[in-house]
Parts: structure tokens; C-alpha cells; sequence
């Protein structure tokens, strides 16, 4: 409940934010790094919102990508490996009425950080998770990653990785009360902020895979998508992605797909030959954390002192009459 | 024909019993056929008594003693024989109970649960009553629901309203509450913020105090005093600021319309304004007298929330805050405010009164109208507020109120004005049939038909009306089976329907209306009511209508119904018919549309689909598309680079070879600022690093530069 007269009164006082105003300290991402089309494409979206500078958190862990918060202009998290998604958590908890963005990495997220993904999921609170993907540990300059292909040659694997990669759409269809996945290329700008986008209005946990480009330690992985445009199967709907002509016309390989079929969204995920990007499944009903743990009282702080003395009053020794 | 039939066809005509005929009128015993089964009220399991649920956490406001049992032992008794027992035992508690409110008993159902138990249990012998106790206890336990329990008499309509309005209330106010309660909590933490900077906050005697006694020998305050004072910010709030915050905290804590969360749990609120009258013209006062304060709140709320935001700005706010008054109230600011609830008697309503009402029902002002009705045959039908449109109104009996619970809600909660129409008999006009019989005959007798009207539910009358709660909604009259014995002990099995006359029956006021028939004057001249009402005028002469009854000795009777009692039935009827209208059941206007309808011609099969037909638009829009691409596509000379601009990724490569000949636009997408601030070499190394392949080199601009015949084979790939 806000007062009518308020809201005409911010509006008319609202100032208009461009996308300087979303910019932060200046990238040091490597010339030709995906993240940086991924920092445009969010920087973007907080434009398109006219989202409020102070109503933004970006929340992230270790590597590469989980530098992002230094590169916006809103508030931010450079938290502990693998730990983003529970100060996410947290944030969201008590301050609901922020926009919690997560930048976190295939090793962040898949690796040292996959208990949180799990929980995360389940736990289904309102916030945009982005994993770049980019198959290997970046910032510690050259390790295999769990995304990392088989063969991949690396300080820790000199002879080839001898494991199947990890699917991280695979894992999380699996995942309880899954609200929203998504995968999407870096190297296609409007398919990304679409994507992005999209992950934003949603209310639930929303996760994208973007396929992220690295030309320091993985130049040629994503080389034969990029010339090729009809290796990736753009999934749409009306409910999912929509093309534009100009789109259209350079990506042919289409394929209709109802976001809201979780059977059809793991066929696609397990037997899919091309790359499909779009996005994989969505269900807005799914209820939030937040939501469901909200107090069902105000802490007033009469409430929070009477709180307290009665637990330390457990503890009191009393004396005789 | 005999002489009694005449008398009876005189009577039938006239109104008025001859002197010395033998015609009498009904007895307090007497009940119509249909109605006889469930005279023994206390022997049935049904809706009453109703437990009024004071959880929040339970979304229903009422639920029944027999649904709450139902659930109960579906939750706790084991099925078939292992929870018999169990299922017995807590039945006859359930009957007790129901024994127990009918003999006046007003209590909660914790209380009543405990009374009925003991009385059963002093019943009972040793043995049985512990197996009775251990039951009971057991289903005790699982008790969740409490709340004071109602038996369906005169006062439901009012305590039920009263209840399901408070409860509805605190539920759609609670957001209000919370915001001004968080809002008042901001506010005072700026102030408290602006206090701790002042300097008696940090003097010696203060950080003293503040630290304890325990305590006072371990520092030096007046240094510390002086340190605090020199590190603590000196930026005071203005104090405009300040006196804006102090006055809009001040009509916050002393708005009257809200009941505090915490004062609501402590049971305190004493000071809030009431909301629950019994006089329109009251509510409509205090309505009026408080629109002004209305404002205050919601100036207090807007100026509250832009301060807490950091938001308001002087130059611009202050100048519309100061000209802020009622008339600057929208409706989504007036329905945060609590409604009314105003408890009318039809009986007492003055001529003064009904205009009120039908000006509060044209209106959007939040009033919520019960209005009470003791007697069904001469009520003016809730259908009268529905005709300004914008009123929420409900028309149901008091034994129908529990059905129409969700309607009940939905009206409560509904923006704008709402009537609740209520008849419930008033127990000393009636015979001794229990007071739910007799609401429960006025809604099967269509004397008092149910329904409701949701202005929101639909653009079509038949999508607000709701009927469906009466029974067999398509028919005049409701028919049911109705079986007894003959003099030779033979069961025989009539149909009969349930007429405006059955009700009347019941009522003492309508005594008259009847006269007795022995058996010796049964005649097939003698109809049913709702036979002889489907007779043409020339048909009745010579018949006489009857209703069939029971006597207080389970002895069929048959009465002769007057012609004045006719014409009241015959308007029921006709006012259900309208009724059924609305409600979208034998809709007049369909009738005749669908009467007019034309024989349909046979269809004719679609032309088949040929290559040819298809082909054609196809090519047309393949046309369309190509000319619409054509427009799209900028025309770009070939000898002048370009970008690809909506497919840059924003990798920085092109802007660090050279950021003068390279720039991002305001969507941080690479462009070709300035062709000649390079070399066509740069153009071409950055059409080769492009890892999106978007950056098309042209023709060099500078024939001198070396080396162009060598980047003009390497430009080549890039130039489509």
C-alpha cells in the first residue's frame, strides 16, 4: 500500500537513469571476454526498468564473472567461492523490496558453491542468477572446471580432462521447485538481454547459463557456434523468446517450445544435438521463500526488546522470595 | 356437489369461514408434509450451530459443528470397525452439543465441548464412561478450531455480519496498519538519529548514564565526551525538515482509523473510531465528519514515505502537500480506510431511511448494509438494490447463510457499497417450528429466494446474478417425494411441491388464509396448490386448492387455501420467475430469439484445397516480406565500412585498437565513429579479431597507404 499522491510525486520527481548511470569502476576483463556483452546486455535491462541505482544489489563470489559488482553503479557483494547465492539469500530475506542480481561462474556455481545452487533452487527466492560459463577457472589462469569438455588441457589437467562435462541445465531440471532456466549465448546481444530480461520479471529464482566466451584459455570453444549460426536452436514462444526480423533472418534454426512443459524442456536439454538457447522452462506460480517466511508481524522495537528479555529470562537466576 | 365442497369454494372465494360450518384454521402443530421429517432438528446432522472462528490464520470466518466433527474424525478414527467406537462416541457429543445451543446455551465451542462431555459422561456408567472419556480426549486433542458457537435464531444474521466484518476488516486493513506502524517507526529513527548528533547526547553526565554505573570508574567521560563530539557529523536536519517529520509522526500516532497491531494483540485500540452502527444517518455523518482527517492520514502517509525515501523535495512537494484536502483523495486512497457495517430492521425502516439507502446503494461510499427481515411475504426484495449497478448485494435466509459464506466475504470485501438482505423469522410470531425450518422454507418456497449480485463478476446480468444456491433453480416450484400410510396401512407415494403456501403454513400470521378440509369432503375438485396455480381462470371454477399438512399426531391434513394466499403465491412465483431471468434460467429474450431462428440450411462442404490457391498468397507475402526487408535495411555504399551494430557483443576489441575510429553507442554497441581517424589496416585487423565477424572494412579511403593490395584480399571475406 502506497499513498496515490506519492507515487505521482516520484514520478514526476524521477530522474531518468542511462546506462552511465549503471556503470561502475571500468572493466579488466580480457579484450574479447564474453562478460563484458554480458555487463552491457545487464546494464541494459536496468536502463530499460529505469530500475532505482539504490535498489540494486549485485551479488557475486570468486572468479572471472564475480567481478561484476565492481562494474556497476548499485550496490554490491565480491563475497567468499561459492558463496553468492546464500548472501543473496540473505539480502533478499530481509530487504525483499531490493533487486538481487548473482553473477557467479561454472566453478563458483557447479563446483565449490553446487550445495547452495541446489538449496538455492528449491528455496525459490526472488533473484536473477547468472552463471558464466566459460568452461574453465579464468582469474587462477587455466584450470579444468566441472563444464570444462573432455580432453580440455589445463594447469591441472596437462594430459586432457578425463571426465564428461557437467550439464548444469541437466542438474537444475532436476532440482525441486524450479521456477525459471534459461541458456543463452554471450555473442548474441539481443537474445542475451532478451533472456536477461525476461529473468528479471520473473518472480522466482531464475537461472541462465550464458555460454560465455573466454579468449585467453578457451579460444576456439565457442568458435564453431559463433560462424555457425545454425548450430544453435533458438527455442521460442510467446510465453519464452520472441525473434526479431533482423534475427530471424541470421538465426533460421528455430524450434517452438511452451516454457511451461518440464517434460519437453528436459527432452530438449538431454537429446538436443544443436545448442538450444531461450528459455527452458518457466512457472510463475511456484511460491517464493520470501514470501513464505514473511513475519507475520511488524519488529516494532518493543516487539524486538520483549523478544528478547523473555529468552534471556530463561537464563536468569531469580532470587528467593 | 356436497355442501361442504361449497363451503369450502366460498371460503376458497371469500376469504371468511361460515358460521356454523365445520372448517377450521391450522394449529401451532401443524407443519407442511413436506417439511415433517425433519421437525426433530436436534436428531439431524446439518449446518447449524455454526462456530463463529476467531483465527486469522483460518481463512473461513464460520464453520459448522458437523463439518468440523466430519473433519475431525476423518483425521482421527481408523476406518471400519477399529474407529467405530471413536466415531459413536464423538457423534453423541456432537448431538449433545447441538442439544445444548438449541436450549440456549452461548458459549465457545471449548466451553460447550466440556459442558456436553460432562453431561454425557454423567449419563453413563463407570466402565462405559472411560471408554467415552478416553474418546473424547482424544478428539479433544484434535480440536483446532475454536470460536463462539451460533444456533440459527433472530440475532445470527447480526452477530454472524458483525463477526465475518471485523474479521474482514482487520484482514484488508492489515497492510494499512503495518505501513503506518513501519512508517512510524522510520520516522522516528531519523528524528532519534538527528537527536543523537546533538551534544547533549554525547556529554559526560549522558555517556555516564548510558554506560551504568558498573562502569564509572573505568573511563574518563569528559574526554571521551570530547572525542565523540568531535568525530560525530555536525549536519543537523533542517528544521523545516524536522518540523514536517514531528507533524506528519504526530497525526500517524493519533489517527483514529487504525487499530495498532500490537494494541490489537494486547486487546487494547480503546480511542479508535467504531465502525459498526445501527442508524445510516449516523454512518453517514461520521463518514463526512471524518473525510477531512481521511486526508490528514494520507498527506501524513505520502509525506512519511517520500521522507523515508530520502524523496521529498521542498521546491516541489511542499506547495502540493499544502493545498492537499479531501478533495485531492482518490479512490484507492479511500479504500484503504475501514468500511461500515450498519445493522438495519426492515420493520423499522422509515420512509427517510429508504431513500438513505438507495442514495448510500448509487453510491461508492464504503457501507456495508445488513438489513433484517422478519417477514418474508410482504419484504421488498433485495433485487431493488441492484438497480443502480454498482452495489454488491446479497439476499439469503438465515439457514443459508453458511452456504453463502463465500458470497457473504466477497461482499464485505467488495470496494463500494453492499447489502446484505437477511430474513430471519423472529421466533415468537412463529409456530413451534424451529426458527431454521422456517428461514429454510422461505428459501424453498421461492418466498425468499437466495442470490447474489457482483457488480465486478461480469458485463451480463446473468454473469452477476448467482441463483444457484436455491433448489432446482429451473423450476417453478421445487418437487419433492412425499410417502405415508392409508387406512389399511398401505405406503403411498405423492408428488408435491413446495409452494409459497407451505410457508405460510408455519406462520401464525397467516392462519387465516387456511380452512381445514375432513376427510369426508376430499374430492378430485380439491388441487394441489401448484396444480390448481397452473390452471387457466375458466379451469379453476369449481376447484378449490389444497395444501397438505401434518398435525402434531403425525396425522395428514389437508387445508383449503384462500384466494388471497393465492394471489401472494402467485406473486412469489412471478417475482422468481424474474429472478430466473436474471439469473440467466429461461431467459424471455433467448426464448424468442431462439423461437425466430430460421430451419439451418445444410453446409456446404469448403472448396478443396488446391496447390494453386495456396501458392498465390504465399508468393504475395513472400513479396511483402522481401519489400518489408527492403525498407528495414538501410542502404549501405559498399565502399564505406560499416558495423553490424545490433550484433556487437560489446567485447572492446575494435574501441582498444582505436576508439577514435571505433565508438559505443548509447546501447554500448560498437559503431564506426570516424572512418578516417585509422588506417585501413586497423579496419581490416579489426574485422579479422571481431569474434562475431560484424565489422565490414569497405574500400580504403587512402589509395597511398602501403600495403593495400594485400589488405584488400584480406578485407574480401568481410565485404558481404
Amino acid at each position: 500500500m502506497t499513498a496515490r499522491a506519492t507515487e505521482i510525486l516520484r514520478r514526476a520527481g524521477a530522474e531518468q537513469h542511462s546506462l552511465e548511470d549503471y556503470a561502475g569502476c571500468v572493466p579488466r576483463w580480457c579484450t574479447g571476454c564474453g562478460d563484458n556483452a554480458i555487463l552491457a546486455a545487464v546494464q541494459k535491462v536496468c536502463r530499460e526498468e529505469q530500475l532505482p541505482l539504490e535498489k540494486i544489489v549485485f551479488v557475486s563470489g570468486i572468479g572471472c564473472s564475480s567481478r561484476f559488482p565492481h562494474y556497476m553503479g548499485t550496490y554490491g557483494f565480491h563475497g567468499l567461492h561459492g558463496r553468492a547465492l546464500p548472501v543473496a539469500e540473505g539480502i533478499k530475506m530481509r530487504r525483499p523490496d531490493l533487486h538481487v542480481f548473482v553473477n557467479t561462474g561454472d566453478g563458483d556455481c557447479c563446483s565449490i558453491g553446487a550445495a547452495h545452487w541446489v538449496h538455492a533452487t528449491r528455496y525459490n527466492m526472488n533473484m536473477t542468477v547468472m552463471m558464466h560459463d566459460n568452461n574453465i577457472y579464468g582469474l587462477t589462469k587455466n584450470q579444468a572446471s566441472p563444464t570444462s569438455p573432455m580432453g580440455t588441457r589445463s594447469n591441472t589437467t596437462p594430459r586432457g580432462s578425463v571426465l564428461e562435462p557437467f550439464d548444469p541445465l541437466q542438474a537444475t531440471l532436476g532440482f525441486s521447485n524450479l521456477s525459471f532456466v534459461a541458456q543463452v549465448p554471450d555473442w548474441i546481444p539481443e537474445l542475451l538481454f532478451q533472456v536477461i530480461h525476461e529473468a528479471h520479471k520473473h518472480r522466482g529464482f531464475s537461472f541462465i547459463r550464458i555460454l560465455q566466451r573466454c579468449p585467453e584459455f578457451q579460444a576456439n570453444r565457442w568458435e564453431p557456434c559463433m560462424q555457425d549460426p545454425a548450430s544453435v536452436r533458438i527455442l521460442t514462444h510467446e510465453n519464452g523468446v520472441k525473434l526479431s526480423p533482423t534475427l530471424a533472418r541470421a538465426y533460421k534454426n528455430n524450434q517452438e517450445h511452451d516454457p511451461s512443459d518440464l517434460v519437453e524442456a528436459r527432452r530438449i536439454v538431454g537429446t538436443s544435438e544443436e545448442i538450444p538457447v531461450g528459455i527452458i522452462y518457466r512457472n510463475p506460480d511456484v511460491p517464493c521463500y520470501e514470501d513464505m517466511r514473511k513475519p507475520d508481524r511488524l519488529y516494532t522495537p518493543d516487539h524486538v526488546k520483549s523478544g528478547l528479555e523473555e529468552e534471556l529470562d530463561k537464563f536468569t537466576i531469580w532470587p528467593r522470595d | 356437489m356436497s355442501v361442504t365442497m361449497q363451503e369450502m369454494i366460498n371460503f376458497h372465494l371469500t376469504g371468511r369461514r361460515g358460521v356454523d360450518d365445520t372448517a377450521n384454521g391450522p394449529g401451532p402443530d401443524i407443519c407442511p408434509a413436506l417439511l415433517m421429517p425433519y421437525r426433530q432438528l436436534s436428531e439431524l446432522r446439518y449446518d447449524f450451530p455454526l462456530v463463529l472462528i476467531d483465527s486469522p490464520a483460518n481463512p473461513a470466518f464460520a464453520d459448522s459443528l458437523t463439518g468440523i466433527c466430519n473433519r475431525m474424525l476423518r483425521d482421527i478414527a481408523p476406518e471400519g470397525n477399529a474407529g467405530e467406537q471413536l466415531r459413536q462416541h464423538v457423534l453423541q457429543l456432537e448431538k449433545r452439543m447441538r442439544e445444548l445451543v438449541i436450549d440456549g446455551h452461548d458459549e465457545s465451542l471449548s466451553q460447550l465441548w466440556k459442558r456436553a462431555e460432562k453431561s454425557l459422561l454423567a449419563e453413563c456408567e463407570e466402565a462405559e464412561a472411560e471408554l467415552k472419556r478416553n474418546s473424547l480426549a482424544t478428539a479433544r486433542f484434535a480440536l483446532k478450531t475454536d470460536g463462539v458457537v451460533v444456533n440459527c435464531d433472530a440475532q445470527l444474521s447480526s452477530r454472524l455480519l458483525q463477526h465475518a466484518f471485523r474479521r474482514t476488516e482487520a484482514s484488508r486493513t492489515s497492510q494499512s496498519v503495518e505501513k503506518i506502524e513501519s512508517l512510524i517507526i522510520r520516522l522516528r529513527n531519523i528524528l532519534k538519529v538527528d537527536d543523537l548528533k546533538h551534544s547533549n547526547s554525547e556529554s559526560p553526565q549522558t555517556l555516564k548514564k548510558n554506560l551504568g554505573k558498573r562502569y564509572k570508574d573505568s573511563f574518563d567521560f569528559d574526554m571521551m565526551s570530547e572525542l565523540l563530539d568531535d568525530a560525530t557529523p555536525q549536519n543537523r536536519l533542517p528544521s523545516q525538515r524536522r518540523n514536517r517529520i514531528q507533524a506528519a509522526l504526530a497525526t500517524l500516532e493519533s489517527q483514529q482509523f487504525f487499530v495498532p497491531a500490537t494494541a490489537a494483540r494486547n486487546k487494547r485500540g480503546s480511542g479508535q473510531y467504531e465502525f459498526i452502527v445501527d442508524d445510516l444517518s449516523v454512518a453517514l455523518k461520521a463518514y463526512d465528519e471524518r473525510l477531512p482527517q481521511m486526508a490528514e492520514v494520507i498527506r501524513a502517509i505520502s509525506i512519511a514515505e517520500l521522507e523515508c525515501d530520502n524523496a521529498y523535495r521542498e521546491e516541489k512537494h511542499s506547495s502540493y502537500f499544502d493545498l492537499f484536502s479531501a478533495q485531492a483523495l482518490a479512490p484507492e486512497d479511500l479504500e484503504v480506510f475501514p468500511s461500515y457495517l450498519i445493522c438495519l430492521h426492515e420493520s423499522e425502516l422509515r420512509a427517510l431511511d429508504i431513500a438513505r439507502l438507495m442514495e448510500v446503494v448509487s453510491s461508492d461510499l464504503p457501507m456495508k448494509i445488513l438489513l433484517q427481515v422478519s417477514d418474508a411475504l410482504t419484504h421488498q426484495s433485495a433485487q431493488s438494490f441492484t438497480a443502480p449497478g454498482n452495489a454488491f448485494v446479497v439476499q439469503s435466509t438465515s439457514s443459508n447463510l453458511y452456504r453463502q459464506s463465500k458470497a457473504i466475504k466477497k461482499g464485505l470485501e467488495f470496494n463500494g457499497p453492499a447489502v446484505f438482505s437477511i430474513f430471519a423469522p423472529i421466533e415468537a410470531l412463529t409456530t413451534e417450528t424451529p426458527a431454521y425450518l422456517v428461514a429454510a422454507a422461505a428459501m424453498e418456497s421461492r418466498v425468499f429466494p437466495a442470490f447474489s449480485y457482483d457488480p465486478g463478476a461480469g458485463a451480463g446480468l446473468a454473469d452477476r446474478f448467482d441463483i444457484s444456491s436455491n433448489p432446482k433453480v429451473a423450476s417453478d416450484w421445487p418437487h419433492r417425494e412425499f410417502s405415508y400410510e392409508d387406512d389399511e396401512l398401505q405406503m403411498i407415494v405423492e408428488d408435491c411441491a413446495f409452494t409459497a403456501a407451505d410457508f405460510a403454513i408455519i406462520d401464525e400470521k397467516y392462519s387465516e388464509h387456511f380452512a381445514f378440509a375432513p376427510k369426508e369432503t376430499w374430492s378430485d375438485d380439491m388441487l394441489q396448490v401448484s396444480d390448481y396455480l397452473a390452471l387457466t381462470d375458466v379451469e379453476t371454477i369449481e376447484k378449490v386448492p389444497y395444501l397438505t399438512a401434518v398435525d402434531g399426531d403425525n396425522v395428514l391434513r389437508r387445508f383449503v387455501v384462500d384466494d388471497g394466499l393465492i394471489r401472494i403465491v402467485r406473486r412469489c412465483r412471478e417475482r422468481w420467475h424474474a429472478l430466473q431471468e436474471l439469473g440467466g434460467v429461461n431467459n424471455s429474450y433467448a426464448s424468442a430469439a431462439l423461437a425466430n431462428v430460421p430451419v439451418a440450411e445444410p453446409v456446404t462442404e469448403p472448396a478443396p484445397v488446391t496447390k494453386e490457391a495456396v501458392a498465390a498468397p504465399v508468393e504475395t507475402t513472400v513479396e511483402v516480406v522481401d519489400k518489408a526487408e527492403a525498407e528495414e535495411t538501410p542502404e549501405i555504399a559498399s565502399d564505406d565500412p560499416y558495423i553490424d551494430t545490433p550484433r556487437c557483443t560489446t567485447c572492446d576489441e575494435c574501441t582498444n585498437r582505436n576508439d577514435r575510429m571505433f565508438a559505443y553507442d548509447e546501447n554500448k554497441q560498437a559503431y564506426i565513429k570516424d572512418p578516417d581517424a585509422g588506417t585501413f589496416r586497423q579496419l581490416v585487423e579489426a574485422a579479422e579479431e571481431c569474434q562475431v565477424a560484424i565489422i565490414h572494412p569497405g574500400k580504403p579511403r587512402n589509395t597511398d597507404e602501403p600495403g593495400l593490395d594485400e589488405l584488400i584480399k584480406r578485407a574480401e571475406p568481410f565485404m558481404a
